[in-house]
């Protein structure tokens, strides 16, 4: 993962563009959309900093830094959005299927939300999907081999017995049922 | 805290950090980080109520996305000392 470096180092003050984030969190939903409506209306640049330094007493002192904050909103409204439905397919899931364990509801949810977000094209979830279907595969396919040689020991060991008890038909019988309960068991 | 415990914790850190002032559902935050397949649920939700409680993070509750989580000014000092 890059280094991400800090707007200001530890012990200063924030920068605007910080202390305008710290705002935006804490807005209620109708003010975040009056402030997106502004920022996508016609209304300059200019002026709409003006009215942060009036409202918020923050100043911005570049239209890059408004730039920066609407691309860094755009993308907390974007999941924002997804927190919404994630929490709404865990409500449904859980309503739906009351037997199920919470591992078994948040592996669902998880897995829609990477269906999803392969769908809309967000690439870095969805290699992480990617990786996570490979190694719930990879899982499958250990336990199959795992299955498999434990088949092949039991009904070895079954022939194995038969081998030593050819003569003995009261034993013979004994082995025919087991034979047939190893067979069921490790079908 | 064990060895899994940090690792659980500092990826979650990262992801926060990665946010550069965001927030983000606990929900969201363990699908970034890899998953039922890098921990359990439970593991998870462990790993978040510890660094809650070391205020690491803020969770700010909100009626229809559940928690949303941002990470501190302690839990950047936190996850430079834990690199």
């Amino acid at each position: 993962m890059s280094e991400k470096l800090k707007a200001t180092a530890a012990g200063q003050p924030d920068s605007e563009l910080t202390k305008l984030k710290a705002v935006w969190r804490r807005l209620p939903d109708d003010a975040r959309a009056y402030w997106s409506s502004q920022f996508a209306s016609e209304v300059s640049q200019v002026k709409t900093r003006a009215e942060l330094l009036t409202k918020f007493k923050i100043n911005l002192r570049f239209d890059k830094q408004l730039n920066q904050f609407r691309s860094w909103a755009q993308d907390q409204e974007e999941r924002d959005a997804r927190a919404e439905r994630m929490q709404e397919n865990e409500r449904r899931l859980k309503s739906e299927h009351p037997d199920w364990t919470l591992e078994e509801v948040r592996a669902e949810v998880l897995r829609q939300s990477y269906l999803e977000t392969l769908a809309t094209g967000n690439f870095k979830l969805g290699l992480a999907a990617r990786k996570s279907d490979i190694a719930e595969q990879a899982l499958k396919f250990d336990q199959e081999k795992f299955k498999e040689g434990l088949r092949t020991k039991l009904e070895s060991g079954v022939a194995e017995l038969a081998t030593h008890i050819k003569s003995n038909p009261k034993a013979q019988a004994a082995y025919e049922a087991l034979k047939a309960e190893v067979k069921l068991a490790t079908k | 805290m064990t060895t899994r415990e940090l690792q659980i914790c500092k990826r979650i850190l990262e992801i926060l950090h990665d946010l550069d002032g965001g927030q983000a559902n606990s929900l969201d935050i363990h699908a970034e980080i890899g998953g039922i397949n890098f921990c359990s649920s439970g593991e998870f939700d462990a790993a978040l109520a510890l660094l809650d409680r070391k205020k690491f993070v803020v969770g700010i509750k909100s009626k229809f996305k559940g928690v949303m989580w941002n990470i501190s000014d302690a839990g950047e000092a936190a996850r430079l000392e834990m690199r």
